[in-house]
């Protein structure tokens, strides 16, 4: 086992309680604001040369989320660290009743290549805070910010505590074989899978943050032009390669008519009449991938874009038009710089299209009249929701982020990081004293007695007269 | 089996047709519930007696009190549990509306354990139920009296459809392990609970775990020895010691040691009479096989009380051991029998190591007058939950979160802890369709000044 050395020591260090003052973590996680601002010019390299990032995307969607989620962790630190105290029954009244706020231990993150800082550094701030110690796996695929974070990150923070485990599936599957005591993996359904899986032996606590198709309704009444721009935006950056992307357009033949020349206009004042030569689009971050979604481009018809250029890995920004579920492009999650329109009769087709299919990260709904939005809301079940935008809900860090049934289990972001890497332990302290108020619960047992711990322990609706 | 499909079916179509949401509904079957807790009372005692024999008084307030306190509770508080958490905005979204709605998971499974049959079933499908999900209630086996009880009560008072419950052992939980559910808590043994979360992973469904484990209890010099006994003793003894929080084993400086046996002696016979075998708030052992493996305990131990045993009637005295050694096999494994090893250590650093070379327990709990001693105590060990200067009382507060750590388990319950437990949080944020100069900073083509 080559990593049980390093899981130990990971572990002893924890132990030694050296990271439980909040001091410390506030060195670690002001360490973390270091990095992205000494290796900011690194982090620009690494992204563009693994996915072809825009500077633009990488400052915004690697470093100023990462520093927004570091500040509002800085911010609050203390307060999410104090003891919460709890309401307490009449018989608990003079007693201390709390929970604390625990670290689990060492715990293994593992990250994958699409925002390859954000996603590791994100759960990482919440895993510090909370005051545990931390492996970070960062992703193969995305091989030059691979290189970065194991080359350059170790020496920003406590090597006791902290390590960059590198490698591929094999590493990987040994690194799982060890005893963690939180796991936090973003990644697909499948190697979610294989992950629970594994942490089951160890009865390790997960969080999964997976994916799936992201559904998109557009209603009839609707703004196309600022749809078309909304959507674009969300479904092209970083080249389609995002877990919240829109994966796909839901909307009547009519609205797919009108959407199709908005986009083609979105795609045009976003990228310019030729998207390859445009710095701010993307590429496909490996070989494989890319003709994956090559084949992908046989669905429906083309009716924006697919040109594609192997040599860059540059799929250009693609719409599908007439798409069948049972085509391709509708039995996968995309991944890539692909919209396909699925055309549907109505929003109540679309509904039981979408609660027909596997819950996904996100939904998305867009039209002008509210109660549109919110019948999709109400009538269907995904991690998260946004009405009328694309992905805009994650960049809040007071909302909570993550999927349900295939697309996940758990969230982070703000305080739901600190809150997912934290152990609530449930303290009551009592005192010696005042023992005859406990007589009543110990043997031999009398019907007498009986009525005192219920008078004093019971809970009752505000309505019932306890006079009676 | 195509019995466990059909009801998984039913259940699932029953909740896609959204039948339990409403809270109105959720209230009225959780309504229902506590009338069938209140008119079957005495066919629940009886069940109870019959299972463990535990005596009314004891079946009352263990787990019928708590199950109706629960249900008030859940039905004064639900309408606000559920309602959406509005969430502060930032300056780009504060025209948005932004909050958290609770949303059911869908068809959840409440795996019971057999020691509190009845609450250890009905705690959690309060919180199902609240939380608007359908729920697949599997009472265990062992508990025989109560699971029967549960199959032919819970359909005459919840919706059938919803809520049913299915009864068997190993082979039909195995195959109900093989369905997919949005959530499964299942309360019982660690060994177990590996199965439950593999079965669980090939679907990616989450799990509440409640597990065991030796909840260790720590009494320092300092402290007034007869009170702590005395609580000890209630805690420690209670259903026969098969309490997941019951204290598993003592830690305490050799110099009391004595003292501990004494005043705990002494505490049991006012507790249970000069003769506990006929005292009839003393449980029994659960059934023949838990009864060989606790007697099995004492082999080679230094009784200093107790050690009578009874197949027969599954009879063991309440038992202590002294002087115990951290390698024997009563130290190995959770109790759960009326068997108390003392472990001696010299210092209270000593019992500290001692417990963190352990595996993490459900419960930890410390006596002493030193609060600092306490604090310490707590804040160097890991553990479920904590009670000091006292036992069990912790898991009585609902307002607390019940749930273990490491291999005592994962996940929490009790009260509003139930309902988010069960409950899916969404992140909604709804935005207008006008205001579209605000968004023309996010767009390409892009520039140093639009960051």
């Amino acid at each position: 086992n080559p990593f049980a050395g390093l899981v130990s020591h990971l572990r002893a260090s924890w132990l030694s309680g050296k990271m439980q003052s909040m001091e410390y973590r506030v060195t670690q996680l002001e360490a973390l604001e270091h990095f992205l601002d000494d290796k900011k010019q690194e982090i620009l390299d690494a992204t563009a040369s693994d996915l072809g990032k825009a500077p633009f995307e990488t400052e915004l969607s690697e470093i100023f989320l990462c520093k927004n989620e570091l500040h509002e962790t800085l911010n609050n630190l203390s307060r999410w660290m104090k003891d919460e105290h709890v309401d307490r029954t009449l018989a608990l009244q003079l007693d201390s009743a709390f929970i604390r706020k625990e670290p689990y231990g060492v715990v293994l993150i593992i990250a994958p290549w699409n925002y390859p800082i954000q996603l590791f550094l994100v759960p990482l701030i919440g895993a510090i805070a909370a005051g545990n110690c931390v492996i970070v796996k960062p992703s193969e695929v995305s091989k030059k910010t691979e290189r970065l974070v194991a080359e350059v990150l170790p020496g920003y923070l406590d090597k006791d505590c902290f390590a960059v485990v590198t490698g591929g599936m094999q590493d990987t599957t040994r690194l799982l074989e060890n005893k963690f005591d939180y796991i936090f993996f973003t990644g697909s359904p499948p190697v979610g899978r294989i992950v629970m899986t594994a942490a089951a032996k160890h009865l390790t606590p997960v969080t999964l943050e997976l994916g799936g198709k992201n559904p998109c309704y557009v209603s009839d009444t609707c703004d196309v032009t600022n749809v078309a721009r909304r959507v674009a935006w969300g479904r092209f950056f970083n080249a389609g390669q995002t877990c919240i992307a829109p994966d796909y357009l839901l909307c009547t033949v009519e609205m797919q008519e009108k959407l199709l020349p908005a986009l083609r206009k979105a795609i045009d004042d976003f990228y310019g009449p030729n998207p390859q030569e445009s710095p701010d689009f993307g590429r496909i971050v490996s070989d494989k991938q890319f003709r994956r979604l090559q084949a992908l481009l046989g669905s429906g018809r083309v009716a924006i874009g697919g040109q594609t250029d192997e040599a860059e890995r540059y799929i250009a920004p693609t719409v599908l038009a007439d798409v069948l579920p049972s085509d391709p492009a509708m039995q996968e999650e995309i991944f890539g710089p692909i919209l396909p329109i699925v055309v549907i009769a109505n929003m109540d087709e679309a509904i039981d299209f979408i609660n027909s299919r596997e819950r996904p990260l996100t939904i998305y709904a867009f039209s002008s009249n509210n109660k549109v939005v919110n019948q999709v809301l109400e009538r269907t079940s995904s991690g998260g929701f946004c009405g009328n935008d694309t992905l805009m809900h994650v960049t809040l860090t007071s909302l909570p982020f993550g999927g349900i049934g295939n697309s996940g289990l758990g969230m982070y972001h703000g305080k739901f990081s600190f809150d997912t890497f934290s152990h609530r332990r449930g303290c009551l302290k009592r005192g010696m004293g005042r023992e005859p108020l406990n007589a009543p619960r110990y043997p031999p047992y009398s019907q007498q007695n009986f009525r005192v711990i219920r008078a004093t322990s019971r809970v009752t609706r505000k309505n019932d007269c306890t006079l009676l | 089996m195509e019995r466990t499909q059909q009801i998984m079916g039913r259940a699932r179509a029953t909740f896609n047709s959204g039948r339990s949401r409403p809270l109105e509904f959720r209230i009225q079957q959780l309504k229902a519930l506590e009338r069938m807790v209140q008119e079957k009372e005495k066919e629940i005692l009886a069940a109870l007696k019959a299972d463990l024999n535990k005596c009314g008084h004891n079946a009352y307030s263990q787990e019928i009190l708590g199950v109706l306190g629960e249900l008030a509770l859940t039905m004064e508080q639900l309408p606000s549990w559920a309602a959406p958490q509005p969430v502060k905005k930032n300056l780009l979204t504060m025209r948005d509306e932004a909050y958290i709605g609770y949303e059911p998971l869908g068809v959840v499974l409440v795996i019971g354990a057999w020691n509190y049959p009845f609450v250890l079933v009905m705690q959690p499908l309060i919180g199902a139920i609240a939380a608007g999900n359908a729920v697949v209630v599997k009472p265990s086996e062992v508990s025989e009296n109560t699971a029967q009880l549960l199959a032919e009560l819970l359909p005459q008072y919840l919706d059938k459809d919803l809520y049913p419950v299915v009864t068997g052992g190993v082979p039909e939980t195995t195959e109900l392990l093989t369905q997919r559910f949005d959530h499964i808590l299942y309360t019982g043994n660690t060994a177990v609970g590996r199965i439950v979360m593999s079965a669980a992973a090939k679907h990616l469904t989450p799990v509440t775990l409640e597990l065991g484990g030796k909840s260790p209890c720590y009494i320092d010099k300092d402290c007034d020895l007869a009170v702590a006994c005395r609580r000890i003793t209630w805690g420690k003894y209670m259903n026969c010691g098969q309490t997941c929080i019951a204290p598993d084993y003592i830690l305490c400086d050799p110099s009391i040691q004595g003292k501990v046996v004494e005043n705990i002696k002494a505490t049991l016979k006012e507790f249970y009479g000069e003769d506990v075998k006929s005292s009839p708030d003393y449980e029994r052992i659960v059934n023949k096989r838990h009864f060989r493996r606790v007697k099995s305990l004492l082999e080679g131990q230094k009784i200093a009380h107790g050690g009578e045993t009874d197949e027969a009637s599954c009879f063991i005295a309440p038992t202590i051991l002294t002087d115990v050694s951290p390698e024997s096999k009563v130290m190995e494994e959770e109790i759960f029998g009326p068997v108390l090893p003392i472990v001696t250590v010299q210092s209270l650093d000593e019992a500290i190591e001692f417990i963190n070379h352990r595996e993490k327990p459900l419960a930890l709990y410390v006596f002493s007058n030193n609060k600092q001693l306490i604090k310490r105590v707590i804040s160097e060990t890991s553990s479920g939950g904590v009670t000091g200067n006292d036992v069990i009382m912790h898991f009585f507060l609902s307002t607390l979160p019940f749930g273990g750590v490491g291999h005592s388990g994962m996940g929490a319950y009790h009260g509003k802890h139930s309902f988010e437990t069960f409950s899916h949080r969404r992140a909604c944020l709804i935005k207008d369709l006008k205001m579209e100069s605000t968004n023309k900073m996010r767009y390409p083509p892009s520039s140093q000044k639009k960051v």
